[in-house]
């Protein structure tokens, strides 16, 4: 059991002596170890999304129907169910074009809310033989083509490999989930694109799709670009031959440099907002501990008199502010850490921005260094006014000057 | 000690409050699953009833012996406000828990409003109950 007179008995002491000023101190210090967790989390989640897109994209060039390119970005990004397709000759003409090592055909069928549980869900059709871009999100837990009746479901689809999934009637088993991507694939489905007419076929009493007649249908090409060719390149040379045909081709790099001058602008928001709280959590934590002190001075006297030494001293305003940093620090941290898990990807999602959340120990060392720089400010910033008044002379301390 | 049993008695009355939203004031869809279970909303409103109800009682002992281990539960308090918003919206893995994905359906539109408001309420009360015992704790 510590003793009455300890360091932090009467630091505890101290602090309950003024709830007001105590409260507001704790205040300052949650508020900012909120904002600098938060903050932090929202931006590196941010930062690591579109590394990720930029990375794993995978398509140099993306072609879709003239005026649908915004689209093909609401797709890729956000996961909202999309239709539209491309002419039908569409890949004997891009084997004309130089400088393509690889091109893989899409087909996107949207689902409809049809049933008490269903809701609306953007379909892939892949063709497994050219497709390189579902792939690479597998990790290695699928060694074996996409067959004909099976799907791959994006991260955030609800069911696990084996289980089936109901769309238009028809039950098909999960082969496989892809990885975390931070992107719309994390909410899509994905099938062979025999697949996908088959259940365009299965739609034909709910809606008309024009798969459904056609399952030759191609919304998307994707292509990837020998090394060293350039994509904006062929992307110009794909609009100079094929704009006749409401034909659109789309660098991926240009995709990537829009998300990055928003990501720029979000994050220097970020910086801005926990800068602005730091700077208002030091003044008010100095000014509150300040105006202590300075009623306190006659105390600080007398405590002189008696024998404390001026660390004796300093150690007692140290342990309160140490106290009252590290409750507000993990309190800050603690609200963050639930306001991240339950709010940020709805702000990402606000954002339209890809959004990949860091693992579990790199969030507990944010959450660590969130502490250790709140605890820090906090007590730093106390300590200021509290050396300046131990140097002055016991006199006139006592006096109250 | 008025404060520490004011304390308890929120937390009774916020724990009463939260076992039976999920099955009595917003009842939960109560049409089976398409494979004929019940759906994972009835398993998210079971698992809300029971720390509601495990809080209610944590909060009438406390109540009963004067206010005593109302810090445990302030607590348990913060901790199932974060549990029981958490929990079913996913954050939190729990075997079976979560919401239908539809808006329209009772459990998205009546159920979770109605938790989230109880949730945020206890965690107020408890954070700030704890708050509170951290300042005035020292002046006694």
């Amino acid at each position: 059991m510590s003793s009455p007179l300890s360091t932090f008995a009467l630091a505890r002491r101290n602090i309950g002596r003024r709830p007001w000023r105590s409260f507001c101190l704790v205040a300052a210090v949650v508020l900012f170890s909120f904002v600098l967790f938060t903050g932090t989390v929202l931006s590196l989640s941010l930062s690591r999304g579109a590394r990720s897109a930029a990375d794993r994209l995978g398509a140099d060039v993306m072609v879709v129907p003239a005026g649908f390119d915004p689209h093909i970005d609401s797709v890729i990004l956000a996961g909202k169910p999309s239709m539209f397709f491309l002419p039908h000759d569409i890949l004997d003409r891009l084997k004309s074009i130089e400088g393509i090592e690889r091109m893989s055909p899409q087909t996107f069928l949207a689902t409809v809310r049809a049933s008490c549980c269903s809701y609306p869900l953007q379909i892939i059709g892949i063709d497994e033989e050219t497709d390189f871009l579902v792939r690479p999100w597998l990790s290695g837990t699928m060694d074996r083509p996409l067959r004909d009746g099976e799907l791959i479901v994006g991260y955030r689809v609800s069911g696990e490999a084996g289980e089936k999934l109901h769309f238009f009637g028809l039950d098909l088993p999960i082969a496989s989930r892809l990885d975390q991507t931070g992107m719309g694939f994390d909410a899509m489905v994905f099938v062979t694109r025999k697949t996908a007419a088959d259940l365009a076929k299965a739609a034909e009493n709910i809606f008309q799709h024009p798969l459904s007649k056609d399952g030759s249908l191609i919304s998307t090409v994707m292509l990837r670009l020998r090394p060293g060719v350039d994509s904006t390149a062929v992307a110009r040379e794909i609009n100079r031959k094929m704009s006749d045909d409401d034909v659109y081709a789309l660098f991926s790099k240009k995709f990537v440099s829009a998300i990055g001058s928003s990501l720029a602008l979000v994050s220097w928001m970020i910086r801005g907002a926990t800068v602005l709280i730091w700077a208002l959590a030091v003044l008010v934590i100095a000014l509150l501990f300040a105006l202590t002190v300075n009623e306190r001075r006659s105390e600080m006297g007398v405590l002189r008199a008696l024998g404390a030494s001026r660390r004796r001293i300093l150690s007692l305003y140290g342990a309160e502010a140490l106290l009252i940093s590290l409750y507000g620090a993990a309190l800050g941290v603690a609200l963050g850490a639930a306001a991240a898990a339950a709010a940020l990807p709805a702000v990402a999602g606000a954002l339209k921005l890809p959004f990949l959340t860091p693992s579990r120990p790199v969030l507990f060392t944010l959450a660590g260094m969130a502490l250790a720089a709140s605890v820090l400010t906090g007590a730093a910033s106390a300590m200021l006014p509290a050396l300046k008044a131990v140097k002055s002379d016991i006199s006139l301390t006592m006096k109250g000057d | 000690m008025k404060l520490k049993k004011i304390f308890s008695a929120g937390n009774a009355a916020l724990g009463l409050l939260l076992a039976l939203v999920p099955f009595c004031l917003a009842p939960v869809c109560s049409s089976l699953s398409a494979g004929g279970g019940h759906m994972k909303c009835w398993y998210s409103a079971v698992f809300i009833t029971a720390v509601g109800a495990m809080l209610c009682a944590a909060s009438l002992v406390s109540l009963l012996r004067g206010g005593r281990g109302v810090f445990t539960v302030l607590l348990l308090g913060t901790a199932a406000a974060a549990a029981v918003w958490l929990a079913p919206d996913g954050v939190i893995p729990v075997n079976g828990c979560g919401w239908c994905t539809a808006p329209a359906h009772a459990c998205r539109a009546l159920t979770r409003p109605l938790v989230l408001k109880a949730a945020a309420a206890l965690a107020l009360l408890d954070l700030g109950g704890l708050t509170l015992l951290f300042i005035k704790g020292g002046s006694r």
